[in-house]
């Protein structure tokens, strides 16, 4: 079977004509055919919203889940069989909003899965209310008289939760994105890319030409993605959005911190016991009987 | 015929546990039965915690509500168990101006190295109940020989000045002489814990709640021996959805949880159903809504675990009575929701759960794993095929080398898992699918335990309740039960309302039940139509049935 782009194709999306999403879709799949992974051997954990249906465009295994829960469905697909390539993808709203929870303790856990945000600024498939990641003041039909909260900052949370690579782009830079979805598969532990991906039905704001004027790629300002005290410092920046990889650090992934994990799929492991009375007998033995 | 009630009443870290434990062991090795309770009650100041055994050479596995021995750290314990004493009660507190005291204090205090209450407590029982003072002696030197040999010895010294008081004040109050067997004593929580391990299951993800947290820490400790692991989640929803990723993937993984735990569950319930993704749920209740009473004893989420979760969905919920069904009920549980591809929700309570019983003639016979995966799909190869008999066809694992691997979603999907949320032809034909392939559960798992075969009164019930119900029954004159029967119900959904038929026929049916409503009751009238015939027991009031409190009944109503 080759391996190429092709084959990691499915059904034709249905996205709104230029859509950030569609960029997404094929950097994933460019990075997935430069590793040469079969789509049989990835699995494609999506949330609910137009960038949760990004699995059924996608040519490899795929769990459409709930609104916001991709990363616990995701980490136990991993812990069941670790040799499969498990990507998490989602909305801005499912990551930051009602699954942000998860996104946490995905970091502290550092279980190798590469998740993926769609991060469009508002709530697309509900007809573009506002989003967690919105900018304050944001006019929208859920908030007519303009967002009350600050947007959040998912990638200083997510390195201040200890996550371990975090990575960002624009959608349209599909070759930069490509790279970097390649380099959170191939990192060992968790890894974060926010992807600005406009959505051009209910943003008019944020447009590709926007991002363009308002990004910097991070290594061109001479950022070093192993310095923390760097990658903080430049979230922080108001003036730009960095893009590229923005923080790395080698930490040990879920697998080598769980105790005795073993190296080979747990799906592939022989049963515990075939005797079931054995199973019981280890733990529980009939007390010795007294005798006088 | 030996039947009696022992409780140690102590402050919170005067080793309550390690005399209820030591007590247990003793009287094991003896060859007697156990049923244990504990209580933290919270309003006591000082912190005051109880450990009950009941002994017995009979099978039984309720609690009594009249306790035969009380040994009490302090007079103003003993207020919250007004009730449980009477007549033939022999109370011992540690306070010289009590009625009845007994030295506890001031004999630890004789004693060589530092010792606490609970070892001369013992030793004054063990003359009481006439136990062997060698037997009680092992088992202190085995309960803290982990501690050093200083801490046995002084123990030792505080057990037999205890039992040589009690030897010189009194008589003895009871004989347990050896049987010469022995069995092991579980709680339900163990049995479902190590049940888990019998049913291969590898992975575990929890959230800690009280009282199912022991089934994580028991297989926190022990999994990673057998190649799995536990994972604490973030919150319910999380552990759930770790469950039903694993379960996706191939592994058989379960959480476990109570009542609060349950509610955030409901979302990832109804998303395994629509998947049709194996899960095992164990829900261990206790008194709610809301916190509830968090250390007490309810049966109040039944109806929950029926129907909880948004859209019209079934599921398998099974009631275990005591440690040894609920240890044998996990490898069913896996086996169902492998075979029936859905959620199976594991019934516990806090009595079943926490109390320790001793579990005698286990039959490991008909135990298995079995799994339900194809390895080599073809091209036409469709999700949720089905078999002749309307039930699911093997899964397919991720993985799995395919042409066309498929999406897996919790929107409204054609057989072959093709998203289509428009068709009401696809919809009507997938929801008629998901509901039929149950049809057949009630015949792939007993749907009820049954005693004596009368109809004229039939006492009907679910989970740890039955077991105060079943001795009571089995205490009734021969002609009595000649005409009556107990039956518990195993299997509360889908409802096996073929095999319950025969209901129909019971002159009246009296429910026993841990809750206000009636929820028992309520599943009897709607898929049977007998309301008209169902008497209600129930009790909401945080504790288990006692025997005695089902004497009622029968002043009641004249069984
Ligand atoms: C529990 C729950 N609440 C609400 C919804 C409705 N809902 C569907 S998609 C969505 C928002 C999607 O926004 P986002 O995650 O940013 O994805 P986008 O559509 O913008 O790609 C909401 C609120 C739902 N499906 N589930
Ligand atoms: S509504 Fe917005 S996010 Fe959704 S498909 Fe259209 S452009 Fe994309």
């Amino acid at each position: 079977m080759t391996i190429d782009m092709a084959a990691y194709e499915r059904d034709h999306p249905t996205w709104c004509p230029g859509c950030g999403d569609f960029g997404v879709l094929k950097a994933l799949q460019k990075a997935l055919a430069n590793l040469r992974i079969a789509p049989y051997e990835t699995v494609l954990v999506s949330g609910i919203g137009c960038s949760g249906k990004i699995t059924t465009y996608f040519g490899g295994y795929g769990l459409h889940t709930t609104h916001g829960r991709t990363l616990p469905a995701a980490t136990g697909i991993k812990m069941a069989n670790r040799a499969l390539t498990v990507i998490a993808a989602g909305g801005d709203g499912d990551g930051y909003g009602i699954g942000v929870g998860h996104l946490i303790h995905a970091c502290r856990r550092n279980i190798d899965v590469t998740y993926i945000v769609m991060d469009n600024g508002v709530y697309g498939n509900t007809k573009g209310q506002t989003a967690p990641t919105s900018p304050l003041g944001f006019a929208s039909s859920s908030t007519p008289y303009g967002s009350i909260d600050v947007p959040i900052a998912p990638l200083a949370l997510a390195v201040a939760s200890g996550a371990t690579y975090v990575a960002q782009a624009v959608s349209s830079q599909v070759d930069l994105l490509a790279g970097l979805v390649e380099g959170g598969i191939k990192h060992p532990g968790f890894s974060l890319i926010n992807v600005f991906s406009p959505c051009v039905t209910y943003d008019k704001a944020r447009t590709y030409r926007w991002w363009k004027d308002h990004i910097r790629l991070a290594e061109d300002i001479g950022h070093d993605p192993h310095d923390f005290t760097q990658a903080v410092a430049l979230l922080n920046r108001e003036d730009l959005q960095p893009v590229g990889l923005i923080f790395q650090k080698d930490s040990p992934p879920l697998f080598e911190r769980l105790p005795q994990f073993p190296v080979s799929p747990l799906v592939s492991l022989p049963p515990i016991a075939e005797d079931p009375y054995r199973v019981f007998s280890r733990y529980f033995e009939p007390y010795p009987a007294y005798t006088q | 015929m030996t039947d009696f009630t022992w409780m140690f009443l102590a402050h919170t870290g005067e080793g309550v546990d390690s005399a209820g434990e030591i007590m247990v062991r003793s009287v094991s090795r003896l060859g007697y039965g156990v049923v244990t309770f504990r209580e933290f009650p919270s309003v006591i100041k000082g912190g005051m915690t109880s450990y009950e055994v009941r002994i017995t050479d009979q099978p039984k596995h309720g609690h009594r509500k009249h306790l035969d021995l009380v040994i009490a750290g302090a007079q103003e314990f003993l207020s919250h168990y007004t009730s449980r004493i009477g007549q033939g009660t022999r109370v011992m507190v540690d306070d010289a101006s009590a009625m009845a005291s007994a030295p506890l204090s001031a004999l630890a205090a004789t004693v060589r190295g530092k010792t606490h209450r609970n070892a001369v407590a013992l030793g004054i029982s063990a003359f009481l109940l006439g136990i062997p003072l060698d037997l009680m002696t092992d088992e202190v030197r085995r309960q803290f020989r982990d501690k050093g040999e200083s801490v046995v010895e002084s123990n030792l010294r505080g057990l037999e000045a205890g039992y040589q008081w009690a030897s010189e004040v009194g008589e003895a109050m009871i004989h347990l002489p050896p049987l010469g067997q022995s069995a092991p004593v579980l709680s339900g929580n163990e049995a479902m814990a190590v049940g888990a391990l019998m049913a291969n299951c590898r992975l575990f993800f929890g959230y800690p709640i009280t009282p199912a947290s022991d089934i994580l820490e028991w297989l926190a400790r022990e999994l990673p021996a057998v190649g799995g692991a536990v994972v604490q989640a973030e919150d319910e929803i999380a552990a759930l959805m770790m469950v039903i990723g694993a379960q996706y993937a191939g592994v058989r993984a379960m959480t476990a949880t109570s009542g609060p735990g349950l509610s955030l569950m409901t979302e990832s319930l109804g998303y395994a159903a629509m998947t049709e993704t194996p899960a095992v749920i164990v829900d261990t209740q206790r008194p709610g809504p809301s916190a509830g009473m968090p250390t007490k004893h309810e049966q109040g989420d039944l109806a929950h675990m029926i129907y909880a979760g948004h859209g019209d969905f079934g599921r398998i919920v099974l009631a275990p009575i005591d440690p040894g069904t609920a240890l044998l009920d996990m490898p069913t549980a896996f086996n169902l929701a492998e075979r029936y591809q859905c959620p199976v929700i594991v019934a516990s309570d806090q009595d079943l759960a926490l109390s320790r019983r001793t579990l005698r003639d286990l039959d490991f016979e008909g135990v298995s794993v079995d799994r339900k995966i194809q390895s080599n799909p073809d091209d036409v190869y469709a999700r949720y095929w089905r078999t002749e008999g309307r039930e699911p066809g093997p899964r397919i694992l991720p993985g799995t080398p395919m042409k066309t691997p498929f999406v897996t979603s919790g929107d409204e999907h054609d057989t072959r898992g093709g998203i289509d949320v428009e068709d009401p032809e696809i919809r009507a034909q997938m929801q008629r699918s998901r509901w039929e392939k149950l049809d057949s559960v009630y015949t792939a798992v007993e749907p009820f335990f049954r005693w004596g075969q009368g109809c004229d009164h039939v006492y009907f019930s679910v989970g740890s309740s039955v077991l105060p119900l079943l001795e009571w029954w089995l205490a009734l004159p021969p002609e009595e039960q000649d005409n009556s029967s107990v039956i518990a119900l195993h299997l509360l959904s889908p409802f096996p309302t073929q095999s319950l038929q025969g209901l129909k026929e019971a002159g009246e049916i009296i429910v026993v039940e841990q809750n206000y409503s009636g929820q028992v009751a309520g599943l009897l009238a709607q898929h049977l139509g007998i309301g008209d015939k169902i008497k209600g027991f129930r009790k909401y009031d945080g504790m288990p049935i006692t025997v005695e409190d089902l004497w009622v009944i029968k002043g009641k109503w004249g069984t």
